[in-house]
């Protein structure tokens, strides 16, 4: 066990060579634990399944294709132990990143301990994968992933051979992707019922896994669209916890939680405690049961995982103790017009009315807008009655490893992408396919999509591209889908607030 | 939505009369009581939906309101519920002309068929048709923004709700009519089926052991 002073650091992939001893030793500890029975907690099959795992083809008829194939003749853990500790994944919901901050809190413990016994250093921490920086190699898939063997000619068990994108070597991760300026704009943590606005953690919600409840902003972008972009095992919940690489991804939505602690005195974690006390169920690196609430991780460092990322102001442990916080917030900066105690209500003024299926080619839905009784002005200006406009895209289902889309809004007709001035967000598959089926897990009404529209309505103001009666909204895949995959989009709306 | 669930409440518990609302007098039964007793059943039986469902509904009513035009919010929600209601009209006439059965044939002379029943509906919780309908209670559907369109899917959203919602908790209203303590067993389900909703989640075993708890009470002498 090490030391219980001992702050550990997580650093960023990106900026390690290949075999940087501590991708080398995390490669050593993978493929020791891919060796271990199914049965045992601290192995990589047990691992993955906590996020998600399913042999049922009704439900996820990819996902159980893999797990029959990966479990097949070997013995898995009881009923009672699968429903207490497999599937466990909080998506949708205000337990998105406690939950993961514990779930790669106790992975990293459980690979530190194999680090160590295979003779590694005790000070060893996950990377993490900071692809929204600017350093070229921030958008590749870091390059011990995918290099075939290790140093000693043995096989590389972090590169995982279907990823869709990323094992060329080529930067395949756009800036949309990417970025992270949609969850940090929200200065709100919690997304109210009907997902307006989308909110930083996500909805209020019990035990959630995996259902069809609206994902926060950190959720939306860039988290889901990472998944999707790597694809295959990473494309999908009930599989993506067996790609080696999503560790180092969740390590860095843990790192962007943090910053986005740090970035604003207007930003703060929940404090009702049906969040702070809320219990979920894990094993410990020992294979002990434990139990963990988002209490005792909102602090990473006073965490029981002690560690902090290597961009986060100097601390110590023992300066930190629980009672204090890790570093003064910087300043806030100014706090958006809605008071952010308030939950205003928002008002729909114009939807589509047809479904509408996407393609490889651009398509347009058209939001039918309906006459005001305030006046609309410039949003957020003293003439305006509405301070925020949102569009969402309801009722997105698709079958199949479907591509995402960027979102733009009455933008230009014509070849390429439009200007990033019409951006609005992007919609990802990530979770999209098992969230269409109904099943025992969800109720079959696909994911609905919250983007904030208000500058990009404003600009539209600016130019006189603004037509009271009509508002279009333009999809375009990201990347070209293949055959037998689809996606519909149920609605577009226009709401104010 | 809870205002009305209260007042239904209210109005259910109240002693207004000596065997409580029609739709439960266990002891004299509607047979040869004529169409008037018969429609103030359903109607006690409608007030009953109100107060047990309209809580359980608070979301899908929400979601009608906030994806409507703002002027017609309430015309979304009225033509919600009103579907919704529909379903439940219709299931509430075929579980009145079910016990009205049962008590012709003198299986509601003591509480063993709500004992059984209560049984049954612990064990119903196990089956994966009752999970998926428990999931189906937080479906949604794009609704047309205006017109009939627009009417017709808030319409068809209650009645996908609705016809949900019946299997999923009517069976539990069922047996708790069939109880000689039948607006206890109404209440304490109620409560089962708000927690189940709200708050449970792995605890699964809650909501199936009160179940058997309450159809052991019926077995007592």
């Amino acid at each position: 066990m090490p030391a219980e002073t001992t702050l550990y650091i997580r650093k960023d992939a990106s900026k390690m060579d290949t075999w940087d001893p501590v991708l080398l030793w995390y490669a050593r500890a993978v493929g020791v634990m891919k060796g271990l029975p199914a049965t045992d907690p601290t192995s990589w099959i047990y691992q993955a399944a906590i996020h998600g795992f399913t042999l049922d083809p009704n439900y996820d008829s990819d996902a159980a294709t893999f797990w029959s194939s990966v479990t097949k003749g070997k013995p898995l853990p009881g009923a009672s132990e699968q429903t207490k500790y497999w599937s466990q994944c909080q998506h949708g919901s205000w337990f998105f990143v406690p939950w993961h901050r514990m779930y790669i809190g106790y992975f990293e413990g459980i690979v530190r301990n194999i680090v160590v016994g295979l003779g590694g250093p005790a000070t060893w921490a996950l990377p993490y994968w900071g692809y929204e920086d600017s350093i070229p190699n921030a958008r590749k898939l870091p390059a011990a992933f995918y290099q075939p063997t290790l140093p000693d000619g043995t096989p590389n068990p972090l590169l995982e051979p279907q990823r869709a994108n990323g094992n060329d070597g080529a930067a395949f991760l756009t800036a949309t992707e990417v970025s992270t300026s949609r969850a940090f704009s929200e200065h709100r943590f919690i997304t109210p019922p009907h997902g307006i606005p989308e909110g930083f953690g996500g909805p209020q919600t019990g035990f959630d896994h995996l259902h069809n409840t609206p994902h926060g902003g950190l959720e939306s972008q860039p988290h889901d669209q990472i998944h999707e972009a790597i694809g295959d095992l990473m494309g999908d919940p009930n599989t993506a916890g067996y790609d080696p690489i999503f560790y180092l991804h969740h390590a860095n939505i843990d790192r962007l939680w943090s910053l986005w602690i740090r970035s604003n005195t207007a930003n703060q974690n929940p404090t009702q405690t049906s969040w702070l006390n809320f219990a979920f169920n894990f094993h410990d690196s020992t294979k002990a049961e434990v139990t963990l609430t988002p209490a005792a991780v909102v602090d990473s460092v006073s965490s029981p995982f002690h560690y902090q990322y290597d961009d986060a102001p100097p601390t110590t442990l023992i300066a930190h103790s629980m009672e204090a916080s890790v570093t003064p917030p910087t300043p806030a900066t100014p706090i958006p017009a809605v008071p952010l105690t308030e939950n205003p209500l928002p008002q729909m003024v114009g939807a589509s009315s047809e479904p509408q299926a996407l393609t490889n080619d651009p398509k347009t839905m058209g939001i039918r807008l309906f006459p005001l009784k305030a006046p609309l002005g410039i949003l957020g200006s003293p003439e305006s009655s509405y301070r925020y406009a949102y569009v969402l895209a309801e009722n997105v289902r698709c079958q199949g490893k479907a591509s995402g889309y960027d979102v733009y809004l009455n933008a230009p007709e014509g070849p390429g992408k439009p200007d990033d001035k019409y951006y609005l967000g992007s919609i990802s598959t990530f979770g999209m396919n098992q969230a269409s089926v109904a099943s025992e897990l969800h109720p079959g009404s696909g994911l609905t999509f919250t983007f904030d529209a208000t500058k990009v309505i404003n600009q539209l103001k600016a130019e006189g591209r603004w037509n009271p009666e009509l508002l279009n909204v333009m999809f375009i895949i990201k990347r070209a889908n293949k055959p037998g995959t689809s996606l519909e989009v149920g609605r577009v709306s226009l709401h104010y607030v | 939505m809870l205002g009305m669930s209260v007042a239904g409440w209210i109005y259910l518990l109240a002693p207004y009369s000596n065997s409580g609302p029609l739709c439960c007098s266990t002891a004299s039964g509607l047979s040869g009581q004529g169409f008037a007793a018969w429609l103030g059943a359903l109607g006690d039986w409608s007030v009953m939906v109100v107060a047990m469902m309209f809580p359980l509904m608070v979301t899908p009513v929400r979601f009608a309101a906030f994806a409507s035009l703002w002027g017609r919010r309430h015309l979304a929600i009225g033509a919600f519920l009103l579907a919704y209601l529909a379903v439940w009209l219709v299931a509430g006439t075929a579980t009145l002309a079910l016990t009205e059965g049962m008590r012709s044939a003198h299986w509601l002379k003591n509480g063993w068929s709500a004992g059984v029943g209560f049984l049954l509906a612990a064990a119903w919780q196990f089956t994966p048709i009752k999970r998926r309908l428990a999931v189906s209670c937080h479906r949604t559907r794009p609704l047309a923004p205006v017109g009939w369109p627009a009417d017709r899917d808030c319409l068809l959203f209650g009645l996908d709700h609705g016809m949900h919602c019946v299997p999923k908790c009517g069976l539990l209203m069922f047996v708790a009519m069939l109880s000689p303590s039948a607006m206890t067993m109404m209440a304490a389900s109620s409560l089962l089926l708000y927690y189940e909703r709200y708050w449970a989640r792995r605890r699964k075993w809650i909501v199936p052991g009160f179940l058997c708890a309450f159809g052991m009470v019926h077995f007592i002498p």
